[in-house]
């Protein structure tokens, strides 16, 4: 397990070197920065000043070295708009995206789940074939319809629910619902499928044949197996959903996330917040794929105890 | 014909009828087990012998299948219960208490994320309501009562961490458990070595003699009844054909199909071709030896050798019969020699030329000239390319055959190893086990090979279909003056084809020569335990010896 961790360790530094380079290059393939983000309205003397300042009449090599020795010592610039440093800017944005995933992924564990094993056991009847019509329903529906259409329904016309901010619990049931909705989906299928994988191994009939009752049979043997395969996959939805989910539910939604941030950038051209923001989302997605390499290794005792 | 003692039968079938779908599997099958007694169950794949040992516990359901007639008693006489029509409840109460079941495969029978204790408690705990350190100290105990050893750390182990033999051990140490009346054993010892199989034959006689259970053995090698049952059933398509003691069934078959079976099995000491006298050295092995690992950055351990300084020699016609368990490096020598992978060090000399250093591209041509024949003919074809395009692949991607060559050369191939020339058109999933095997061979044939390497080539088919495929490479290499090196785990086959034989023992060959000579006089102790494990294909092993130790120590 030492190993197998240390390795997981090495394989995320060097991910993140191969991103801050990836940063680095495609920032600089887009053309100028500045003609890029600040073409309009600057004057030749401006736009000298700001070319010294950036270092771009430097060469890329020099460039690059510069951009690590920055990143190394935590400083990625200054924000165009908020003229204060960009981790900051990106650092207030962090928790309520957090706390907006977390929601999220634990509603489509809760559901995706159960729902993927009964539609496993009763395959051949219509509580599996409802399940799985429901899920191919919620793969057809992207986030931002579900999303507008519930805004609709429960604040325009009910009034229920608040639209923007997240002041409240109640702020919490509409984003989480819209950023989920894809991913119970995937992963109801997901699970159905790993657990008629796993009811068709022998150890499954070994079980039965021990006199256990198909609740435990189902729930101790398939689901432990199950949630190998379920696991590895659900680290990469995570991810998915972190990077482009958040970005379209959290502009929708107003809430003061980096997906938020990263449209309005976008928007004003923050060139500087742009990048930072692309960097610590991919960290993220980094982070999301240790930890589910870890759960993964705790699930699989052939993981875990493998000798290396 | 059902032989009937005095005692009145502790399970009784009668007319079971098996359907899976529309296709009835088992057409009224009958027979008895008494306490104490070890019945078998014989037939080859397909013959329904499998399905009626889950349809005791009506496991069959779970499979597809439907029991759809007939009736299965279990119990004294005053008071049986019917289980075919026993309600769920019930019917989950005698599972793994009173009737329990061991199964073929070991390594995919125990869960593999579940440690040996808990699940071996989990039957204490449903049918005995034992918990804690009471279920634990029972779980102990059973696994005791299967000798093996060092009982208390297995329970924390995870079946990943323990060898097939001791796996199969733990499946016979949770099945007795609850001490069963009626213990049905569904292959149990198809998936281990020569040696192991000696083994647990010999603890399932000894527990069985211990504990009276009755036993249910299903298998389809002659060899392995003769040392274990009582009686034997003989099925056929389904169907019962024959039922008799098993030393009556032995010296006297009835049935012609229990005959052609007890002809078809390999039977250790039936004699072996005649070495080849002044056989021109087609292939020189010398000093080959291949590890795996260690190449990772990351990794601590050294290398593991597997094949260790192994040097051989195959004539020009000869067939060298490459014996050994699993795991001791033959597939691994196998797949070095052709340089499937890459041998650490060592010279391989093909007809003079040495082929070890070769670059890719040299060693192209050199390709052409060994072939190989693979275990699983299911897993070996590709299911979505056609019979014509599977054997002329070979020669295609080697620039022999072109275009329209390739349907006259699928044509030749398949007329060579007894497929009708029509059988190009056809995929592989219309084909039996045995005619894909030949399919296979068929395959290897294309580029005009001298060397065909066959690794486990017959171990994945019934016997009658194996004894077809030796033949017929006996008949291929007779016509056309083929090499083979045939690899099996499997003594008696090996003897069959091979003019000479080497034994492999943990990634060394510790014996080779003429085959009868190894056979008669056999020099290492390795090569005298592993021909003692045969089963020798007649009864007379049947006289009772007690158990020997484990020589997983060896």
């Amino acid at each position: 397990m030492t190993a197998y961790l240390l390795r997981i360790f090495i394989k995320m530094a060097v991910t993140l070197f191969a991103i801050l380079t990836i940063t680095f290059i495609a920032t600089r393939l887009s053309g100028n920065p500045i003609d890029t983000f600040l073409g309009e309205g600057l004057t030749a003397e401006g736009r000298e000043k700001l070319i010294a300042y950036f270092q771009l009449d430097r060469s890329l090599w020099h460039q690059y070295l510069a951009f690590l020795r920055a990143a190394a010592s935590g400083d990625f610039g200054l924000s165009f708009v908020e003229r204060r440093p960009v981790t900051q800017v990106i650092a207030s944005r962090i928790w309520p995206s957090a706390q907006l995933l977390l929601t999220s992924v634990s509603l489509t564990l809760l559901v995706s789940i159960p729902l993927g094993v009964l539609a496993a056991v009763y395959r051949k009847s219509w509580i599996g074939s409802a399940v799985m019509v429901i899920a191919f329903a919620g793969y057809a529906v992207p986030a931002f319809i579900l999303a507008i259409v519930m805004i609709l329904i429960f604040s325009y016309t009910l009034n229920w629910l608040p639209v923007v901010g997240n002041g409240s619990f109640l702020h919490f049931i509409m984003p989480t619902i819209a950023l989920s909705g894809v991913l119970v989906a995937a992963l109801t299928r997901f699970t159905r499928n790993a657990m008629l994988d796993v009811l068709g191994q022998e150890y499954i009939r070994t079980a039965r044949a021990k006199g256990l009752s198909e609740f435990w049979v189902v729930m101790r043997h398939g689901l432990g197996n199950a949630s190998i395969t379920v696991i590895s996959v659900i680290g990469l939805q995570i991810a998915s959903l972190a990077a482009a989910g958040s970005v379209v539910v959290e502009s929708i939604f107003s809430w003061p996330g980096i997906g938020q941030l990263l449209v309005n950038a976008a928007i004003v051209r923050d060139y500087p917040v742009l990048q930072f923001g692309v960097i610590t989302v991919a960290v993220a997605v980094v982070l999301i794929n240790a930890v589910t390499d870890i759960a993964y290794a705790l699930a699989d005792p052939r993981i875990r105890l493998a000798k290396s | 014909m059902t032989l009937r003692p005095h005692n009145p039968p502790l399970l009784s079938v009668k007319d079971l009828r098996i359907a899976f779908g529309d296709v009835q599997a088992v057409h009224g099958l009958s027979f008895d087990i008494h306490r104490g007694e070890t019945l078998a169950l014989v037939g080859e794949s397909g013959s329904g012998k499998s399905a009626t040992a889950l349809s005791i516990l009506r496991l069959i359901e779970r499979e597809g299948g439907r029991i759809n007639g007939g009736s299965i008693r279990f119990g004294p006489s005053p008071d049986p219960v019917e289980i075919t029509t026993l309600p769920a409840a019930a019917l989950r109460a005698l599972r793994g208490d009173r009737i329990a079941m061991v199964f073929q495969e070991p390594m995919t029978s125990l869960n593999p994320v579940m440690r040996i204790g808990r699940q071996m408690t989990e039957t204490l705990r449903l049918h005995r309501g034992l918990t804690g350190a009471e279920a634990r100290s029972a779980a102990r105990a059973a696994l005791d009562r299967v000798m093996i050893p060092d009982p208390g750390r297995r329970l924390d182990q995870y079946p990943h961490e323990l060898s097939g033999g001791l796996r199969q051990r733990v499946m016979i140490a949770m099945a007795l458990a609850c001490e069963p009346e009626v213990l049905i054993a569904d292959e149990p010892t198809t998936a281990l070595d020569v040696t192991t199989q000696a083994e647990i034959l010999t603890l399932l006689r000894d527990l069985q003699r211990d504990m009276g259970m009755a036993v249910l053995f299903i298998t389809h090698d002659l060899g392995v009844v003769a040392e274990i049952a009582d009686r034997v059933v003989v099925m056929q398509n389904g169907r019962k054909v024959e039922e008799a003691r098993t030393d009556a069934l032995f010296a006297a078959p009835r049935h012609p199909y229990t005959r052609e079976l007890i002809a078809a099995s390999p039977r250790l000491g039936a004699g072996a071709p005649a070495p080849l006298k002044d056989a021109q050295t087609l292939l020189k092995v010398s000093n080959l030896c291949t590890s795996f690992g260690g190449t990772s950055l990351l990794s601590r351990k050294a290398p593991t050798p597997v094949v260790r300084n192994v040097s051989l020699t195959l004539a020009r016609g000869e067939t060298l019969g490459l014996v050994g368990e699993s795991g001791c490096g033959k597939s691994t020598l196998a797949r070095s020699i052709l340089r499937l992978i890459e041998p650490t060090s060592g010279l391989i000399e093909l007809d003079g030329t040495p082929i070890t250093g070769l670059s890719p591209k040299a060693l192209k041509p050199h390709r052409a000239r060994m072939q190989m024949v693979f275990q699983d003919p299911y897993a070996s074809l590709n299911p979505r390319m056609s019979i014509r395009d599977l054997v002329t692949e070979p020669a295609f991607l080697h620039g022999v055959a072109h275009g329209a060559d390739r349907a006259a050369l699928a044509a030749d191939l398949l007329t060579r190893v007894g497929l009708p020339a029509d059988a190009a058109d056809r995929y592989p999933h219309q084909f039996s086990g045995g005619q894909r095997q030949r399919i296979c061979i068929a395959r290897a044939l294309s580029v005009r090979p001298a060397i065909i390497v066959a690794d486990e080539a017959v171990s994945a088919l019934d016997v009658s279909n194996a004894q077809r495929i030796t033949d017929l490479m006996a008949d291929i290499q007779r016509t056309e003056g083929l090499s083979f090196l045939f690899i099996s785990h499997d003594i008696a086959v090996v003897e069959r084809v091979s003019h000479r034989i080497a034994v492999m023992y943990k990634g060394e060959i510790v014996e080779t020569g003429p085959t009868n000579e190894v056979l008669r006089a056999p020099q290492h102790p390795y090569t005298r335990r592993l021909l003692a494990a045969v089963p020798k294909g007649a009864p007379e092993r049947l006289i009772q010896t007690p158990s020997r130790p484990l020589v997983d120590a060896l």
